[in-house]
């Protein structure tokens, strides 16, 4: 076997930690309690307790783990974690540093989600509120599935205009500029993009 | 007269509009008044990964509700688990000052489920009108009861919806999945996952032999209810099992029309289910006429 000697990189790691809700990521001690309890891992290859251990090592390849993308939000990691780490919000914490890399050029993921996440986002500064509709059309054009992302999933938009539950038409809020003012404080570089400036 | 501030979100005005139909039904027929609060915004769901952000647009929420004095009313369960996680993260004064809100948490934020199941029982059952005579599988999804920070049910083996079901006369069986993930929240994303995830749960709920699985968030009926087709074809399987909102079952044994209750709306067919129970209740009531009569003509002779 090859030997290998890993550095721990003090200042990734610290970067990680001061996000808002990775706060608690030191606490871990290596039990893979959210290991055993994501319904995601059952499925695909994903390891919470490995990513942690990444995390703690302050290894940038981190944010190149696929699994990130794949997390429901299913909230059994922040409830069954005996060190109360909070592995929900620390993975929100890594997708904002992944979308700084995928922005900055610097990384490329195989998965659209990132691309879903800034559409549905633009659709609420947008409106107000969410607009199903926009929100495809948006996403088929941006993820570049176009066409191919509306083909598979025909099936499931016709079966719901025909039961009378698509909006065809977006529905803006009143008070609008509040919800702009809301992203123009906290919405990152989101402030100024698209049709909402 | 009861009041509650409703927020209903995105989907209750597309597609989970049955759930909006049933909800307002269930909460007249009760007696009690749901005012929606006046032009709420989006919660975000689960696709706004920046908490302030998140906090923000909620609390904007949560200020509306408090200006009208009423405990929020919430029926999705993702709205829900943003608006309480919200409440429950402004108790910092801090925070509350960071993102700027007026919101004073003076009032509470409440899952219809949770409403319905522990303020309104009583009332439900004075005013059943038809048994439930069907089995049906309690299925709670993850944000209905996670995490129980701002919960109000186990979060492993929540038993809410299956004591509410229970005193409307259904049989509710155990049902292991009921706080599983359906995968809803990447569907359109990794599709495949979720057809999977989803397929574990209608599977069980066919093998514990449920008539329907009734749930209490607009994703997981999504995911349940109309994909269950693609979920058919992903696995080469047939489930055709009935997925309806557990206020679309309350609201069927309080004697309410199956119109009213958007019961045509479900793409899996309701009709055979809704049936059963009103075949029974027909039945039940014929018999109840009968016994009545009998004892009437009883008196007649012994007089």
């Amino acid at each position: 076997m090859k030997e290998m000697t890993l550095y721990v990189d003090h200042a990734f790691r610290e970067k990680i930690v001061s996000e808002l809700g990775a706060e608690r990521l030191l606490r871990c001690f290596q039990c893979s309690t959210c290991t055993v309890n994501c319904p995601i891992s059952e499925f695909v290859d994903w390891n919470p307790r490995l990513v942690v251990e990444k995390c703690l090592l302050g290894l940038r390849d981190v944010l190149k783990e696929e699994g990130l993308w794949l997390c429901t939000s299913c909230q059994n990691c922040y409830e069954h974690c005996p060190q109360d780490v909070r592995f929900s919000e620390v993975i929100l914490a890594l997708r904002r540093l992944a979308t700084e890399e995928i922005k900055a050029g610097r990384l490329k993921v195989g998965s659209t989600k990132p691309v879903f996440d800034e559409c549905f986002l633009e659709m609420i500064a947008k409106y107000g509120r969410q607009y199903e509709a926009g929100l495809i059309r948006m996403f088929a054009k941006r993820s570049g599935l176009g066409f191919k992302l509306l083909l598979s999933f025909k099936g499931l938009g016709i079966r719901l205009l025909k039961k009378g539950k698509v909006a065809l038409r977006p529905k803006k809020i009143k008070h609008i500029e509040e919800i702009r003012d809301i992203f123009r404080k906290f919405g990152g570089d989101r402030g100024e993009i698209g049709g909402y400036k | 007269m009861k009041k509650y501030s409703y927020y209903p979100g995105c989907t209750l005005h597309t597609s989970a509009k049955e759930y909006d139909m049933s909800v307002r039904a269930v909460f007249s027929a009760l007696g009690v008044e749901l005012i929606e609060i006046e032009d709420w915004n989006c919660c975000g769901a689960l696709e706004v990964g920046i908490p302030l952000l998140a906090y923000a647009l909620n609390a904007r929420n949560l200020a509306l509700a408090e200006r009208a004095g009423f405990d929020l009313v919430v029926p999705c369960s993702a709205c829900f688990y943003n608006l309480a996680r919200t409440d429950h993260a402004l108790r910092d004064e801090e925070l509350r000052r960071r993102i700027g809100t007026n919101y004073a948490r003076r009032i509470k934020v409440r899952h219809v489920l949770d409403v319905l199941a522990n303020d309104l029982l009583d009332e439900i059952k004075m005013r059943v009108k038809r048994e439930l005579s069907m089995r049906v599988v309690p299925y709670y999804g993850c944000l209905t009861v996670r995490p129980s920070d701002f919960g109000f049910d186990d979060p492993n083996h929540p038993e809410s919806m299956d004591r509410l079901l229970s005193a409307l006369g259904a049989d509710v069986p155990k049902f292991p999945s009921k706080a599983k993930c359906c995968g809803g929240p990447i569907l359109m994303t990794a599709e495949e996952v979720p057809l999977k995830m989803a397929g574990q749960i209608l599977e069980e709920a066919k093998r514990v032999g449920a008539d329907a699985i009734s749930v209490a968030c607009p994703l997981c009926h999504l995911m349940l209810d109309a994909k269950q087709p693609d979920i058919e074809e992903a696995l080469g399987k047939e489930f055709k099992v009935p997925i309806l909102y557990f206020t679309q079952l309350v609201g069927l044994a309080l004697g309410i029309k199956p119109r009213k209750l958007g019961l045509h709306k479900n793409v899996v067919p309701a009709r055979e289910v809704v049936e059963k129970v009103l075949r029974q209740a027909r039945r039940t009531l014929s018999v109840g006429r009968a016994a009545a009569c009998s004892k009437k003509r009883e008196r007649l002779r012994d007089s």
